[in-house]
């Protein structure tokens, strides 16, 4: 069953832009130019319920601004939301008692100036969660991330990392039914994504909590989700298994040491993605050329070391796509 | 259950006032600090003229009405605006709109509660000094009852006030200087420099149209029996009046304000 259902969703907004320089900045007083940017062009998704979504794209992709209008703090320009029911931005107000939020490391809902438990206490308070509850998750929460003395000090001196973990604790201790994560481990040491990976998993097995989470770290990605979407310039260009996209791009990289340097290699359905001294890294194209001749053709004109035979980085496909 | 929402953010606006000893610290001398400089001036403009009375205060009255004057300051000199102005201009204000409740609620009652400590830490020396130094008490039961509930009706019109005036920064994404203007005029117009009885009779004609002079001066001149019986009760009235006219600007505001951020892209 779908839990959230946007259709033809599409936002634009105003800006304001400027050349560099004081007289500029001068005219800009009394002749300000517009420019009007389509941050969603008619976004259509569904999510199910129990999933971990993967929302994925590079910066000004519209990531952001779509996760903004599914928690019903923007306003879109047309197009439908349905999300657990309501429509975020009408409903907003009983709509957001049912979502968790984090936006991202620099928009941290905890007070800058107090420590992580008097926010949650507040935050307590404004969801109306019940002390039993509320004591039992919070220190679960704390376990698994490990964060449980971090929560007395003032959030000004934690780390980035330690921020984030907060964070999400705070984004879920009413318990929510759908949780929007965007970009949750950006600028977090691997330690901490590690954890944080964890944690989510373990939140939406244990809870069976829905995630929309939206990164740059492909591992994140492959760790957490078995469907991802990726938009580009407003538009959803990709929205299906992370699996199926592996397979759909057949490209297989081969990565040969050599004991001496040859001729340059050259053959069908092959790019050489760098050549040197002692090193030859091809991408084949299976689809128009086997692993097979291309082993033979090595063999017979070089003197191999060594091979190693990989399917390509998620990143790469993800980098195929955006192209496109 | 919107009481428990509110008290929430009131606590909230509390704790974050009381991270800062030293801050704390300084609301406490802060006051009586300004109550020694003006003391002084005035000590010197009364030597100065020779007169035991300028229009209608003696010195001790005058030092009362001051004050008074200051203590009521808690709620006047508020930066609520500039906060909502800044929580606009970085995109912070989602955060404040993924959370179940209105806006208005989340930033009128979080300023509230600091505003309650601020009274109460800057505002308890002014009145040990007041009534030690300056004979400060209320002309009458009456006075000290009224004057309370104008005194709440002030706090009211004051946050309705501030916070109206904050809905512009969804259109200046600079809000400093309107703040700075805000102050000021209060200030003024709400006899917080001289009392309004100090002006020329068409200023204070002028004056009486204007709301600012029951944010600070209707409390004050209730409390010290200048204004008293059915007097007193219509100047309460108008402060009501005020808040009303204020609130329905803001409703109107509001959603014109929400369309312009959303514009903005947040």
């Amino acid at each position: 069953m779908a839990i959230v259902e946007v259709k033809n969703l599409k936002k634009s907004f105003k800006t304001y832009h400027r050349e560099a320089g004081l007289l500029e900045a001068f005219k800009s007083l009394v002749a300000r130019k517009h420019k009007i940017v389509h941050a969603l062009k008619g976004v259509d998704l569904k999510v199910e319920k129990g999933e971990i979504l993967g929302l994925i794209g590079p910066n000004g992709a519209g990531k952001s601004t779509l996760i903004k209008v599914l928690c019903g703090v923007l306003y879109p320009d047309s197009g439908s939301v349905t999300s657990l029911g309501f429509n975020p931005w009408e409903d907003r107000i009983k709509y957001v008692q049912n979502i968790g939020v984090v936006f991202g490391p620099h928009k941290s809902q905890l007070t800058w100036d107090l420590p992580a438990v008097d926010t949650y206490y507040f935050l307590k308070e404004l969801y109306e969660v019940p002390s039993k509850e509320f004591g039992k998750r919070l220190s679960y929460f704390a376990k698994l991330l490990g964060v449980k003395d971090l929560s007395k000090r003032p959030i000004r001196n934690l780390s980035l990392g330690e921020r984030m973990k907060c964070d999400l604790i705070a984004a879920l201790l009413h318990n929510p039914k759908l949780v929007f994560l965007d970009e949750p481990t950006v600028g977090v040491d691997l330690i901490s994504k590690e954890k944080i990976r964890d944690f989510i998993f373990k939140i939406n097995k244990e809870l069976k909590t829905t995630f929309i989470l939206t990164t740059h770290d492909m591992s994140d990605i492959e760790k957490l989700c078995k469907r991802i979407v990726v938009i580009n310039e407003g538009n959803i260009v990709y929205d299906g298994l992370l699996s199926k996209l592996k397979e759909k791009y057949k490209e297989k990289h081969l990565a040969v040491k050599l004991a001496e340097k040859g001729r340059p290699f050259k053959l069908e359905g092959c790019k050489v993605l760098r050549q040197d001294e002692s090193f030859l890294n091809i991408e084949v194209n299976t689809a128009r050329q086997s692993i097979n001749t291309v082993m033979q053709n090595l063999i017979s004109h070089y003197d191999i070391l060594d091979v190693t035979i990989s399917d390509p980085e998620i990143e790469e496909i993800i980098k195929k796509i955006y192209r496109k | 259950m919107i009481r428990r929402k509110t008290f929430a953010y009131v606590k909230l606006g509390m704790q974050k006032l009381l991270a800062y000893k030293f801050e704390v610290a300084t609301f406490f001398f802060i006051s009586i600090l300004s109550l020694i400089i003006y003391y002084y001036l005035w000590h010197s403009i009364y030597s100065f003229t020779g007169q035991s009375t300028i229009n209608g205060f003696d010195f001790t009255q005058l030092m009362a009405y001051y004050i008074l004057i200051f203590f009521e300051g808690g709620f006047i000199w508020t930066n609520l605006d500039q906060r909502i102005s800044d929580l606009i201009r970085d995109g912070t204000l989602i955060i404040d709109l993924a959370r179940p409740t209105t806006l208005m609620n989340a930033y009128v009652s979080d300023e509230f509660g600091a505003d309650l400590l601020v009274i109460l830490i800057q505002g308890t020396p002014l009145l040990v000094a007041g009534v030690i130094f300056f004979h400060l008490s209320p002309a009458s039961l009456l006075s000290l009852v009224l004057s309370a509930i104008s005194f709440a009706v002030a706090v009211a019109l004051s946050i309705t006030f501030v916070f109206l005036t904050s809905i512009s920064s969804f259109w200046l994404t600079r809000y400093h200087a309107v703040r700075y203007a805000r102050n000021t005029i209060t200030w003024f117009f709400g006899g917080g420099i001289v009392p309004i009885a100090f002006f020329p009779s068409v200023w204070q004609k002028v004056f009486a149209l204007l709301p600012f002079q029951h944010f600070i001066y209707t409390p004050v001149s209730i409390f010290l029996g200048y204004v008293q019986g059915w007097n007193a009760l219509s100047m309460i009235g108008m402060q009501i009046f005020w808040v009303i006219i204020f609130y329905l600007l803001i409703k109107l505001a509001w959603p014109k304000a929400m369309a312009k951020f959303s514009a903005a892209g947040g």
